[in-house]
């Protein structure tokens, strides 16, 4: 009888546990929305009570789900846009456990105190109900306890090390990556491919212009990439491009990008001019100062404008 | 019986104190100075476009202390702070100390406004329309001010309406005067 139920409450376990990662597995959200949502619904609402960011209204949860959308179009996984959260907000805003460290063990401890304390209370009303057994059965209740206790505590730690190990699986085979993890790839705009198909022209110079504000030149850059081809005719676009590939250290595939419109007049004349100068500057040209000297008669009061000076007057 | 009254009156007091504890680390943030994560950590990111149409990107500069204050004109206890914001900015500014606002969730018209309500057009206001900035800096409201040293670490923080004393505290500590 010992046996049976011991075995049956340890499929019982399996099967819950299974069923638990299947479905974690099968549910993992399509659309960007709904990724979005799925990871605002893991955060906490800093300026609410037992609000999550997905389902609060407040200022700083839209704009949590504003920076999450971002992060998310830029190929994060969301136990690394959790992390980035943590380093802002601590450990309180994140509502679920982490798949390693101290937080896992604190979200575990008390289920698995319980199940560890309900299997031996288990164990010891029926060790004690076969020790008040009457006569005859008694040292058949005597052998089956001291069978049956050793069996319990293994069913226990069977259960606990089962119930921990499981979800630690699940959250390293559902991210990818660690939890710790807490910046993209070197070089990264690689925005997952789901999200990549919802994504327009404005959507990329968006994540260009996060990547750029990172000091990732090199990712914004093919950031643009996309943008640019879905809309060929942005000036704009075209002019971050170029400015980013002179970070870059490619002033060379620079240059060809801007040309044209900082011969063109138009509203975008100067900061091409601007790129254009910075680019034959990197690249050693001559021209440099002639070109920074025409953007700044186009634009004298350019924020860039007194660094555009200081340049032209400091070259040997 | 005596022994087990007493076992649950140490229980019943060992849970209450530890409910008080958790209410105080968790509880919502009221005015004040509050700790964050990010203070002792280099200062985050802060680029954008300012209510004049310039860029802006803080970087750590020698003998300057920054003060970055993020608000929203919607907001009362912003409001109310920003006269003395101004009056500060001035005042420090001899010591190396510059102050860039932070515009959030908020629109350039009503920001505008309200800074030549209140005499304070001369801030440096970063737009920060999403409010990426203000989570960017770990906000949990507006106002927030944040203090940030000459090597760009960020030192203290102030949740709510700012208060003087503390401000001139902090920039006395942290600025190079």
């Amino acid at each position: 009888m010992s046996r049976r139920a011991l075995a049956g409450a340890l499929v019982v376990g399996l099967l819950v546990l299974t069923a638990v990662v299947v479905v974690r597995h099968g549910s993992r959200p399509a659309t960007l929305d709904a990724r979005v949502d799925a990871v605002a619904g893991t955060l906490k609402c800093p300026s609410c009570e037992a609000e999550s960011v997905s389902a609060s209204n407040a200022p700083i949860a839209q704009s949590m789900r504003a920076e999450i959308r971002t992060q998310l179009r830029q190929g994060r996984t969301p136990d690394q846009v959790r992390a980035w959260f943590e380093q802002r907000y601590g450990s309180s805003v994140v509502l679920v456990p982490r798949s390693s460290g101290s937080q896992l063990v604190l979200w575990l401890a008390p289920f698995l105190v319980l199940a560890g304390g309900a299997v031996l209370l288990l164990g010891r009303r029926r060790v004690r109900a076969q020790q008040a057994a009457p006569g005859p059965s008694r040292g058949g209740g005597a052998r089956a306890s001291s069978v049956s206790r050793p069996r319990l505590a293994l069913a226990a730690v069977t259960v606990i090390a089962v119930g921990a190990t499981v979800p630690v699986v699940t959250r390293m085979s559902s991210s990818g990556t660690p939890a710790s993890a807490a910046t993209p790839p070197a070089g990264s705009a690689r925005v997952s491919r789901a999200a990549q198909q919802d994504m327009g022209a404005g959507d990329w110079a968006d994540v260009g212009r996060s990547l750029d504000e990172q000091q990732d030149y090199s990712g914004a850059t093919k950031a643009y990439r996309h943008a640019l081809r879905l809309a060929p005719g942005s000036a704009s676009v075209r002019i971050r491009l170029a400015l980013d590939l002179v970070r870059d250290h490619r002033a060379g595939d620079a240059e060809p990008l801007v040309r044209s419109l900082a011969g063109a007049r138009g509203s975008s004349q100067s900061a091409a001019l601007l790129v254009l100068g910075l680019a034959q500057r990197s690249q050693g040209e001559p021209a440099w100062t002639g070109t920074l000297r025409r953007f700044l008669s186009l634009a004298p009061h350019h924020p860039a404008a007194a660094q555009v000076r200081r340049l032209l007057a400091s070259r040997p | 019986m005596r022994g087990r009254r007493a076992a649950a009156v140490v229980a019943l007091v060992a849970t209450a104190a530890v409910v008080v504890v958790l209410m105080t680390a968790v509880g919502g943030a009221s005015s004040g100075s509050s700790r964050s994560p990010i203070i002792g950590h280099q200062a985050p990111a802060l680029a954008g476009t300012t209510l004049s149409g310039a860029s802006f990107r803080l970087r750590p500069s020698p003998g300057t202390t920054t003060v970055v204050n993020i608000w929203a004109s919607w907001c009362g206890p912003c409001r109310n702070e920003l006269p003395m914001l101004a009056t500060a900015a001035t005042r420090w500014a001899r010591h190396g100390v510059r102050l860039v606002t932070v515009n959030t969730r908020d629109g350039p018209v009503a920001a505008r406004t309200l800074l030549k309500e209140v005499g304070a057009r001369h801030l440096l206001t970063v737009q920060d329309p999403q409010g990426r900035l203000a989570v960017t800096w770990g906000a949990t409201g507006v106002p927030e001010t944040f203090v940030v040293d000459q090597g760009g670490v960020v030192r203290a923080r102030w949740v709510g309406q700012l208060r003087q004393g503390w401000l001139d505290s902090q920039l006395h500590r942290w600025s190079a005067q």
